[in-house]
């Protein structure tokens, strides 16, 4: 009995066990299942965001291959261009004892830039300027073909702006220049040679820290002409002479740089002209500049000498006969034995987008004897407007302020005192206003 | 006794593992791409270079003024006014095409 009551005792409490843990067991599962479809409800979220990550991504992936397909595009083209340029206007008033004031349309340079795969470029800059009376002028600056034959070596066919110095070739564009004006013999009518037509060769040569540049050219050379000596680019040359020159600078850091300039033209008379002798130009020219932060100081020195031009020679006095093509008759010009000489400091320094600026400057032009000094005042008396050869010495100083509105967007105001040892040519203070735009 | 296993480690163990998975999943799918072109150290000097030689004459332009196409034409203009040796150009080019 002992043994029944054990038994049922045992059976009732394994009963009673496997009761419980089977209602505990049925508990859980019920938790289970809740959980698990939690789980699947979480999991169904997760795989609907990864579906729009997806679809984001493949969106993504489109775009980025439609770029670089127009990117890889334009690159693999053969030719590719960029165009750019200078415009400027301003006002103008010259207390020279006139009441001469005047608002200036400036002048509107565009420059078109044409790329043949990597070695071949096309560049060319046009002028167009309002003149006195009114009308529209166009001119070529420059129109070259450039060559790049390796990392050092450029050739340049073409009409090109004259390599001589800084000035000409690199600082004059309006946005570049730190003064509405150039200085005192640099710029038309002046010492410094504004074109060519020939052929250069250039480059850069990297020494350690440093750069070696050079340019060395031939061209058709400068000719005479209704002013005296023309120092401009020529279509075709008037004999067999060519000019050859140069500038070979070195740069020690690229915050310093200096530079020494050479041209020569061993006759400049045209072949039919009979002359006594050779008509010779030479100059030769020095420069630096030092540009570090906010600082900008720089300087050239020209020096140059022409034999003179004529078909008899008499106590000194040149002449020659020259063709008027507007009236076809001809007419004498004097071209006396001359000799230029022009040199500038400039140093500019920005404050933020103020920066102020001095430059001095003096313009020599010397005639060898009273009989040259008569013959170019003769000259100094053709009708070629405010830059007119003159005889003597012009101190200019200037004094500049502007307004950099942008990088290339500059607001310039400048007082400048012009100062004239010739007796033919008044003193005279200017006031100039200028906006220029480079884009 | 029947030994039972928690439910709640069932549970647990069942949501990192899921958890483990799916962020792996989406690690997997956002690695970046690497642009083979870009050569950092070229970019570098190209912008020491353009600091440098570019203010020699003019107010240094912003990179953004001008497309990759166009930065290749008018540095190559600028090499020539500048006499800039051509893998010095070359910089200058990677630096504002990688900066506009």
């Amino acid at each position: 009995m002992a043994r029944l009551h054990k038994l049922l005792g045992f059976s009732l409490t394994l009963a009673l066990l496997i009761g419980s843990g089977f209602a505990f067991a049925q508990e859980d599962s019920q938790a289970l299942r809740e959980d698990i479809k939690s789980l699947e409800e979480q999991l169904e979220t997760m795989k609907k965001r990864l579906d729009a990550i997806e679809s984001a991504k493949e969106h993504t992936d489109q775009r980025i291959e439609t770029v670089a397909r127009q990117a890889n595009a334009t690159d693999a083209a053969d030719t590719k261009w960029h165009l750019a340029g200078y415009a400027n206007a301003g006002f103008t008033v010259i207390d020279d004892g006139s009441d001469e004031n005047s608002f200036t349309a400036g002048q509107f340079n565009p420059m078109f830039h044409f790329q043949f795969r990597d070695n071949i470029l096309f560049e060319a800059e046009l002028e167009l300027t309002t003149t006195s009376e009114g009308e529209t002028e166009t001119e070529i600056e420059y129109s070259q073909v450039d060559y790049f034959v390796n990392d050092n070596l450029t050739l340049v066919f073409g009409k090109f702006l004259s390599p001589i110095g800084q000035f000409q070739e690199r600082l004059h564009p309006s946005w570049i220049n730190k003064l509405p004006n150039a200085p005192a013999g640099f710029g038309h009518g002046g010492a410094q040679p504004l074109t060519e037509i020939g052929f250069q060769a250039r480059g850069g040569i990297s020494a350690g820290n440093g750069i070696f540049t050079y340019t060395v050219f031939a061209g058709n050379g400068p000719q005479p002409g209704h002013d005296g000596l023309e120092l401009e680019g020529f279509g075709n040359d008037n004999n067999d002479d060519k000019a050859f020159g140069g500038r070979f600078a070195f740069l020690p850091n690229p915050n310093l740089e200096f530079g020494l300039s050479l041209m020569t033209a061993g006759d400049i008379a045209p072949d039919d002209l009979d002359t006594p002798g050779d008509a010779g130009y030479d100059l030769y020219g020095a420069d630096f500049a030092f540009t570090q932060g906010p600082w900008d100081v720089r300087g050239e020195f020209l020096s140059s000498e022409f034999d003179g031009l004529s078909t008899e020679e008499e106590h000194g006095k040149v002449a020659f006969w020259h063709k008027n093509e507007e009236e076809g008759e001809e007419e004498a010009i004097d071209i006396p034995q001359t000799d230029w000489q022009a040199w500038y400091l400039q140093v500019a320094r920005q404050f933020g987008s103020w920066e102020p600026v001095v430059r001095y400057g003096e313009f020599e032009l010397d005639a060898r004897s009273e009989d040259d000094h008569a013959a170019y005042l003769l000259l100094s008396k053709s009708p070629a407007g405010p830059d007119a050869p003159f005889v003597g010495t012009e101190k200019r100083l200037t004094l500049g302020l502007n307004y950099l509105f942008t990088p290339s967007v500059i607001g310039k105001i400048a007082i400048e005192d012009r100062g004239f040892d010739d007796e033919h040519l008044e003193d005279e203070q200017r006031l100039m206003l200028q906006l220029s735009y480079g884009f | 006794m029947i030994n039972i296993v928690p439910i709640q480690f069932l549970r647990r163990s069942a949501m990192v593992a899921m958890l483990l998975f799916s962020g792996a999943a989406m690690a997997s799918e956002a690695k970046p791409e690497e642009n083979p072109v870009v050569d950092p150290a070229q970019i570098a000097r190209g912008a020491q270079a353009w600091a440098q030689h570019c203010q020699r004459c003019h107010n240094l332009r912003s990179p953004s003024e001008l497309e990759d196409y166009e930065w290749d034409v008018s540095v190559n203009h600028m090499r020539v006014r500048a006499n800039l040796p051509g893998d010095l150009a070359e910089d200058i080019k990677a630096f504002l095409k990688s900066s506009n």
